[in-house]
């Protein structure tokens, strides 16, 4: 009963689904959103677009690229911290509108386009508010643990 | 018979298509494309439990075409979400 996302690309020429995740919040909600794909053939993406790639342990991934290099891209979710060097390869289409809380949006929008950079402008600082996060659960931790201890 | 509350039709131009929602999502990838009125049958169809002869009326009420035309469309999409258990 399941297609894989490839076949129904090249059947269909695009591809429907409701987002699954939480690593493009805000932007795009687990189940809450759609997003249309497209297949990419042998275009080169561009910054900030949101590819649809299958990794090779087979796990199908919709993030954003943050650098084009040659040969592959450097991409990550919005609401993720790490990079990750993805093969033109494994890259086997690409979002070109999304429908967000039912609103749809063109990814060619200059609206979407100037979010897109906002995000990634504004990463350093979501960076260190989980980094500053953590850090603080860790000394809470240090803190209350000789308390713990003497409550027994 | 009607259609389960975790399928839904996204319009993509001029074509509607089928696509599971919630839950359902994570196993049914399937994509199902939907003519005009493929997508007035799945809009009656989610909103009332109908028999394919009430489907026919309502085709017939909504379309200028002939009766069969009608029956024939109702069975053919009918068959296609029964396929892929869209229905229950």
């Amino acid at each position: 009963m399941n297609d894989s996302i490839e076949k129904i690309l090249a059947e269909d020429g695009f591809y429907v689904s409701t987002t699954v995740g939480m690593s493009m919040f805000p932007m795009l909600c687990n189940r809450r959103d759609r997003v249309v794909i497209c297949p990419v053939g042998n275009q080169k993406l561009k910054k900030y677009d949101l590819p649809l790639y299958r990794r090779p342990d087979g796990k199908y991934v919709l993030h954003r690229i943050i650098g084009v290099r040659e040969g592959y891209y450097i991409i990550r979710g919005d609401n993720t911290y790490r990079k990750e060097k993805v093969p033109d390869e494994w890259v086997i289409g690409y979002v070109t509108e999304f429908y967000r809380k039912g609103k749809h949006v063109s990814a060619e929008s200059k609206k979407y386009r100037v979010y897109a950079r906002f995000w990634n402008w504004i990463y350093p600082s979501r960076f260190l508010f989980l980094k500053s996060r953590s850090f603080l659960s860790k000394i809470k931790h240090i803190l209350i643990k000789p308390f713990r201890k003497k409550d027994k | 018979m009607k259609i389960k509350s975790d399928f839904t039709i996204q319009k993509v131009g001029s074509s509607y298509v089928a696509i599971a929602v919630g839950e359902t999502s994570k196993t049914f990838r399937t994509m199902i494309k939907l003519n005009s009125t493929g997508a007035f049958l799945w809009n009656l169809l989610s909103e009332k439990d109908l028999t394919e002869e009430e489907l026919v009326e309502a085709l017939l009420a909504e379309y200028d075409v002939e009766r069969e035309t009608a029956a024939n469309d109702v069975r053919k999409i009918v068959t296609v979400l029964a396929q892929n258990q869209i229905l229950q």
